[in-house]
This record gives C-alpha cells, sequence and structure tokens, in this order.
C-alpha cells in the first residue's frame, strides 16, 4: 500500500513538473463551450499560459451541482447563470466577490445587482413573443393585445417550474402587472395553447406549425436571417418593454486558482470576449462594441426594460410559482 | 444476494447521502399544501386510467406474440418496442406530427375523407393515450413470454368440458397468467405514475405529475428538503402498491407445468388488432423516423441532415462526434443489459425459493425514485469517493433496469418446472451444469426480454445522464437533446431516427430467438 502511494506521489510530481500549466474549470452550459468558448478560450490560454477545461452542465443542474459539491468544489468559474438563479445562489454563499479593473465598461449599471460583485454581467438577451408570419398577419403589440380572441389557443408558453424561459415570462408578467398579475394570466389562459416543459419542445411546435405563437428570445429573427438568409418566423416585443435576461459569472468560492479566476473575469469583458458575443450566443453585449449587421437589421432595438428586483425574486419566487400553478393546472 | 449488496451499493447509499446531506441544511419541509395534494391524485388518476388502457392495448398482442404466428412478426415486435427508448424529445415530435392540428393523420387521412379531426393532443385523452403507447410493450413482452409457456392442454381439457373459447380463457388461460399480468400491470403503473415528459409534452403543464414538481423543487427552487420530502412519499406509496401486487401475485399461487411448444391459429381479430397497433402506434414512430429524411421548409425528402449530423459540424455542440455517441450508448446500454440479467435472474431465483416477497416489493419500488434525483445523489457521493462519468452511469442504469428485470424473471421462475431441476439433479447435475443447460434454456424468453427492457432503458435514459453528463462520453439521447436546444432541430431528428431505427435493427435481431421455433 505504501509503496503504491509512494510511486503515485512521484509520478503525480512528476506530472505536475513536466505540465506545470494552470489549469481553470469552468462550469457553463454546452452552447456557451461551443460558441463563445471555442473561439476565445485560445486567446485566454495563450495570454495567461493556462487551460480552459470547460465543463458542460445542463443549466437545470447548474446552482445545485455548485450546491451540492461546495464541501469540495470543481470549479473555479462558472458562466452563465441567471438573475433568477442569483438570490439562491447568494443565499448559499457559493460565489467568492471580486470588482473586475474594467467594470466601468458595462454600459447598463442597472445589471450590477450586486454591491460585493460576486456575480458580474457579461451578455444580456430579451424575451419576445415568435409568431408564425404565414399565419399571424397582424403579431400583438401589446399584452393586452394577446388577450383577443383571434388569438385563441395559439400561444405556446414554458413551464416556469422546469424552463428558465417560461420563469422569466413569469417574471415579465409580474414586472409588468405587479400585484394584478394573476388577474392577467386568468385572462390570457385562453390565448396558451399549451404549456411545454421546455423552450424546445415549444420550439419545435412552431418550427412544424403546430403553434402560432411561442414565448421565446428577441434574436430568433436575426437567428435565422444569419443562418437561412430569410426566417418564418418574426419577434415581437408586446408594449415595448422588453424582460431583459442578464447572464451573470462568478468565481466559485474555494477555488483553489482565485487569481486566474480573477484574469477570467476580467477577460470577460474585454473587447476580444465581447464582440464574440452576438453571433455566437445570440445575445447582446454588456460593453460598448460594435453589433453585427444582422442585429441592426433584425433584432428588435432594446429600449425600455421592465425588470423584478432580485430581492422581491428572492422572497416571493417559491409563493409566485405556486400562485401561478393553481392558475394554470386546474 | 449479489442484488442487495448492488443496490445497497449503487442505490441506497447516493439516496443516504443525499438525504444525510439534506438534512444538514435548515428550513421546514413544506410539501403538504393543496396543490401537491391536487397533483398527486391526478397522478395517481392518470395512472390508473393509463395502465388500464396500456394492458388492454397489450394483452392481444401478447396473444399474438406467445401463441401465434403471423407474417412480419418479428417486425412487429421490434417495431412496438420502440417507444420504449424514444427519447421522449424525439417522441414528441413523433406524436405532434402525427396526432397534431396538422399533422398526418388529420392532414391526409381523416379531414380529406371522413372530414372529422382527432385532436387527442393537449387533453386527458392524449396523455392517457401517451402513456399507453409508452408503456404496453411491457405488457406485451411480460405476458407474451408467458402465453410462450401456457400448455394448451389445459385449455383444450376445458374445451372438451364443453367451454366455450371465452370461458376456457377466462377460467383457465387467465389465472395462470395472471402472475405475469401482475408484473406487468405494476411496472406500467409505477412508469405511468412516475411519467414526466410524456405528460408534460403531450398533455401539458395543467396535466403534470409529481415528478414535475420534484424536479422544480430540485432545479428550480432549489429546496433539496422538498424533492426529497415529495420523493419520500412517492417512495411509500409505490411501495404500498407494489406489496399490494406481490400479495395478489401470492395468492394467484404459481403454475408449475410442462414447457409447451404449440402455436394456436391466428385469430380473424389479430388483423385488425395489428392494423389498429400500426395506425395508433407506427404513426409516431414512423413520422419520427420519417423526419430525419424530411425538409420541412419545402417539403422535399433530404439526407442532407445526416450529412450535416456525420460531417462534424454539429460536433461542437454535442461536445464530442456523433460516432461515439453511437459506440458509448452502444457500450453503456449492453454492459447494462449483462449486468442486469444477471441480478435479475438470481435475484429472482433466491427470492422465488426462499419465499422472500418483501423483496420483490421492495426492489421494484426502488423505480419511485426519479433518476434525476438518484443522480444527484451521486453528485454528492461525488465528494467522498472518486467517482466520474462513465463509471457511475452503468450503476444507475442497472438500478433503473433491474425492477423490470426481477419481475420478468420473477414471473418466469414462478412456472419453472421445477421437476425438471429435480431431475436433473438427480442425474448428477451439477449447479453451473444445471444453470447452463436447463434453467438458461427454459427461461430464455425471460432472460431476452430483460435484456431488451435494459438495453432500451439505457439507450433511451436522459434525466439522469443530462444531471452527470460529460461530452467526453457521449450519448445519442443527450446529444439529441444537446441539439434540439441548440436550435438544430433538423439534425436532431435525425439523430433521433438513428435511434429508432438502430433500436429497431437491435430488437429485431434480438428477439427472434424470444419467438422461437425450436
Amino acid at each position: 500500500m505504501r509503496k503504491i502511494s509512494v510511486f503515485f506521489v512521484i509520478l503525480f510530481s512528476f506530472t505536475v513538473g513536466v505540465f506545470a500549466t494552470k489549469v481553470l474549470t469552468v462550469y457553463t452550459y454546452s452552447s456557451f463551450i461551443a460558441g463563445v468558448g471555442k473561439q476565445v478560450a485560445p486567446v485566454f490560454e495563450k495570454l495567461y499560459d493556462c487551460k480552459i477545461n470547460f465543463v458542460s452542465i445542463d443549466s437545470g443542474s447548474l446552482v445545485a451541482r455548485l450546491i451540492l459539491e461546495r464541501s469540495h468544489p470543481e470549479a473555479d468559474v462558472v458562466v452563465g447563470l441567471s438573475q433568477s438563479q442569483l438570490p439562491q445562489v447568494f443565499k448559499e454563499n457559493l460565489l467568492e466577490g471580486y470588482k473586475p479593473t474594467d467594470i466601468a465598461s458595462v454600459v447598463n449599471t442597472s445589471f450590477l445587482i450586486d454591491p460585493q460583485y460576486r456575480a458580474i454581467p457579461f451578455d444580456y438577451g430579451a424575451l419576445a413573443i415568435d409568431y408564425n408570419l404565414k399565419t399571424v398577419k397582424n403579431p400583438p403589440q401589446t399584452f393586452e393585445a394577446l388577450l383577443d380572441p383571434q388569438y385563441a389557443h395559439s400561444l405556446v408558453i414554458e413551464d416556469p417550474r422546469t424552463s428558465t424561459t417560461g420563469l422569466d415570462f413569469l417574471l415579465w408578467t409580474i414586472g409588468l402587472y405587479g400585484n394584478n398579475w394573476q388577474t392577467y394570466w386568468r385572462k390570457l389562459t385562453p390565448t396558451i395553447k399549451t404549456v411545454t416543459g421546455g423552450w424546445d419542445s415549444a420550439f419545435q411546435m412552431i418550427e412544424d406549425g403546430e403553434a402560432r405563437m411561442m414565448v421565446s428570445f428577441a434574436t430568433d429573427e436575426a437567428y435565422n436571417y444569419y443562418y437561412y438568409k430569410g426566417s418564418d418566423i418574426g419577434v415581437t416585443i408586446p408594449n415595448g418593454e422588453a424582460y431583459v435576461m442578464v447572464e451573470y459569472a462568478g468565481i466559485v468560492r474555494g477555488t483553489k486558482e482565485y487569481d486566474l479566476s480573477k484574469d477570467f473575469i476580467n477577460f470577460m469583458l474585454s473587447k476580444d470576449f465581447q464582440m464574440a458575443i452576438p453571433l455566437n450566443q445570440w445575445m447582446y453585449p454588456v460593453t460598448d462594441v460594435p453589433l453585427p449587421d444582422v442585429f441592426i437589421d433584425h433584432a428588435p432595438k432594446i429600449t425600455k426594460t421592465v425588470s423584478v428586483s432580485i430581492d422581491q425574486i428572492s422572497t416571493s419566487l417559491s409563493k409566485w410559482i405556486a400562485e401561478w400553478s393553481s392558475i394554470i393546472i386546474k | 444476494m449479489p442484488a442487495i449488496i448492488f443496490m445497497a451499493g449503487a442505490y441506497i447509499l447516493p439516496m443516504i447521502f443525499l438525504a444525510l446531506y439534506t438534512s444538514s441544511i435548515g428550513g421546514k419541509l413544506s410539501v403538504f399544501n393543496t396543490l401537491n395534494i391536487h397533483i398527486f391524485t391526478f397522478t395517481f388518476y392518470q395512472a390508473m386510467l393509463s395502465t388500464v388502457m396500456a394492458i388492454a392495448i397489450g394483452l392481444p398482442g401478447a396473444y399474438l406474440l406467445g401463441k401465434t404466428k403471423f407474417k412480419f412478426k418479428g417486425i412487429f415486435t421490434a417495431l412496438s418496442t420502440v417507444p420504449f427508448v424514444m427519447p421522449s424529445i424525439s417522441m414528441t415530435l413523433g406524436f405532434i406530427t402525427f396526432f397534431g392540428h396538422s399533422g398526418i393523420l388529420n392532414s391526409y387521412f381523416l379531414w380529406p375523407i371522413f372530414h372529422v379531426r382527432f385532436e387527442p393532443l393537449f387533453t386527458l385523452l392524449g396523455v392517457v393515450m401517451g402513456n399507453a403507447f409508452y408503456n404496453f410493450p411491457l405488457t406485451m413482452i411480460i405476458v407474451g413470454a408467458a402465453f410462450s409457456m401456457l400448455d394448451p392442454v389445459y385449455s383444450e381439457a376445458a374445451r372438451i368440458d364443453g367451454a366455450s373459447r371465452f370461458k376456457s380463457f377466462v377460467f383457465v388461460e387467465l389465472p395462470i397468467l395472471l402472475p405475469s399480468i401482475a408484473a406487468a400491470a405494476l411496472l406500467t403503473f409505477i412508469y405511468c405514475f412516475m411519467s414526466f415528459t410524456v405528460v408534460l409534452v403531450i398533455g401539458g403543464a395543467q396535466f403534470s405529475t409529481v415528478e414535475v414538481q420534484i424536479y422544480m423543487y430540485l432545479t428550480t427552487l432549489l429546496d433539496f428538503r422538498g424533492a426529497l420530502g415529495l420523493t419520500m412519499i412517492q417512495l411509500l406509496f409505490i411501495a404500498f402498491f407494489a406489496s399490494l401486487f406481490t400479495f395478489i401475485r401470492r395468492s394467484a399461487g404459481t403454475f408449475s407445468q410442462e414447457i409447451s411448444e404449440s402455436y394456436s391459429k391466428f385469430p380473424v381479430w389479430g388483423t385488425f388488432y395489428i392494423l389498429l397497433i400500426s395506425i395508433l402506434i407506427f404513426g409516431p414512430i414512423l413520422s419520427q423516423v420519417f423526419s430525419g429524411f424530411w425538409n420541412f421548409q419545402n417539403s422535399t425528402f433530404t439526407f442532407e441532415w445526416f450529412r450535416k449530423l456525420f460531417s462534424g459540424e454539429m460536433n461542437a455542440y454535442i461536445g464530442n462526434s456523433v460516432l461515439f455517441a453511437i459506440v458509448w450508448t452502444i457500450i453503456f446500454s449492453t454492459a447494462t443489459a449483462i449486468l442486469t440479467v444477471v441480478l435479475s435472474i438470481t435475484s429472482a431465483h433466491i427470492i422465488q425459493k426462499l419465499k422472500l416477497p418483501i423483496f420483490d416489493a421492495l426492489f421494484t419500488s426502488s423505480l419511485a425514485i426519479s433518476p434525476v434525483t438518484l443522480a444527484f445523489g451521486y453528485i454528492v457521493l461525488q465528494n467522498y469517493i472518486p467517482l466520474s462519468f462513465p463509471l457511475e452511469i452503468i450503476p444507475i442504469y442497472t438500478v433503473l433496469s433491474f425492477p423490470i428485470g426481477l419481475q420478468t424473471l420473477l414471473s418466469g421462475w414462478e412456472r419453472f418446472p421445477k421437476e425438471i431441476d429435480e431431475a436433473a439433479s438427480m442425474d448428477g447435475a451439477n449447479w453451473l451444469q444445471k444453470t447452463l443447460k436447463v434453467r438458461i434454456p427454459i427461461l430464455r424468453p425471460q432472460i431476452i426480454s430483460t435484456f431488451f427492457f435494459a438495453f432500451a432503458i439505457s439507450m433511451g435514459e436522459m434525466g439522469a445522464t443530462l444531471v452527470l453528463y460529460n461530452p467526453e462520453f457521449p450519448t445519442i439521447s443527450v446529444s439529441a437533446y444537446k441539439l434540439f436546444s441548440s436550435m438544430h432541430v433538423p439534425e436532431a431528428q435525425a439523430l433521433g431516427s438513428i435511434l429508432t431505427i438502430s433500436t429497431f435493427l437491435v430488437f429485431y435481431a434480438l428477439e427472434r430467438p424470444i419467438l422461437k421455433d425450436n
């Protein structure tokens, strides 16, 4: 037994000696790795003489994983937390605070929700209603218009219990209607065709013509123009007041690579990184970098926004979901 | 007993770790509210309806499978088992493209010919149909295997005594088949009770089950206590149900008998049955396969999606190459199937021999813990034991497959002709000889069914796989999910088609020996 452990110690020190490169373990969702990650990782690795080890975690279980691993953290940095997840992340004290040197480059200061800088915004998007251009001739321009009988049984939404898109849509209506959101939802039920478990099944239904409208993202049309040179779906942001989904990154408490993690957080606000956001993430960069043409031509400009404060989410989320469930589940 | 050791290590240990972890967090348990009670009641209700429907669809099939010969029997059996493995997202599309408002059934048959539409989607009927569609193969295969062992002398005797065909079925054959029907019904009930995606996709959130609530506590609210609390209630309930079924089976008695190799004439209703199943069950499967070859944009046949899938363009989204996904899926599934078969044969034999029905109920109710919850248990376990993705996934798949294997083999051992075993012992056969020469050949239909199901469950599993996933060891179902969620719907369809076709081929090759022709 002893011999074996001695052997391993020698082997280990040998390995470390030869490959002295530091490794930064980043937990994130798979499309981030495939897009931005693939594009900018080499830049960072060269700049800081290290390796990035991206670990793909389904966004549904990302925070749960951090909580369950808290005593033995595997990750150094986590990328892709949504604002609805932050209350839990802060409550569980999962992240280390760090103020990036370039924090002033973040254009929209309302994204900086944490005075301790535990969560740093790196991109944002907006929810929208996607509609089939063939079957919906005059898309709803307001949330009240969505209640019109002409849209009866045509909107697919996602379940806030199982889908972040669904949760964000619920928060959008709460942001707009305040305490009256339940009244609005009761009136909205005739418009809803079905509530899917996730964004993907809803997207399928609009793709194959089963549904006429769905809750999705503002950049969907631009995406179609970019990849297919045309689009059979249009997007509308009712009321013109977008619910903005900000994505955050943070340093995992207990990391052994704190300095490298700080470098990575700084790097996320750099021009290289931010320029890679639009065409990979189909989100908007948080700093002032030029947008690609397809965004200018086919994505709605987000001017007015609606939000729900993180404190409110923290205290009321489970109550809201329960109330939502009792409206939808009869 | 190897099964106890295995289940203790692979199933109970991670759950204990999760429970310990959960109890270390403070907070109150808040699962008893009107909403959860309502959802619980509905879950039970839809599971009952679905079980009845699945058995009603499965029984005639079991008869045809076990007792008759017909053209395309192999294809029929293999195809009907495919729903069991279809990744739920593929199944969604199959169901929608077939039964949807503008689906194949309505647009090309019902509306043009009869001017009616049949729209089961987003209704209770749809949910029940979906569950039955998923689970009727359990009845068909498990009861079918029992039918094939049914000796015709009993019913012939009854017929000679003047009983009608129907009467002889109800009073003579049905009681003999009861253990296998009970086994199939129990499994079907548990699966329908645990139904997650089928219900969400076909019915929508208004029909959601307890599992959806558990998933919400785990991922959205991160309330592990809530999740575990609800899981425990579910577990107790299922355990109660499983014991009830075991009791029913005990009291039905066991029939040890000669092995028969007889076949009946193919009945007239058989043709109608096969036709109906072909429409209801194979419709969605075929439209799913078809969609991998179809360009919905300009309605043309195409290999483009397959080309893209294998060209490497999609690798970034999957995190690896599709070929690896296929290879690893086959490796995981085969390993799981072998492990499940070995565990099931031995433990079913011991349970049967030592009369330990309590273990039967206990093991079967392990199905009441969802793959996702189990995977969370493994994450906690990883903190203390060096475990990682490919190593832990086979035990997880085996935990998920074991109850089916156990039920299938129990129903085999219960009717195992002990005389043959004893005769072999008297002739001086040792344990190994008996096992290889007598037991395995006699139990072959059950062994192959078990292999079948374990293989299928591993191929289609996504809940646990997604939580613990490591793209270095990709699987087909998770790859399809990743393609779907990165908006590569056509390529995901193509991958779904591959899964469906390859499952079909594996089953087709495998189940030939079930329909043994001596």
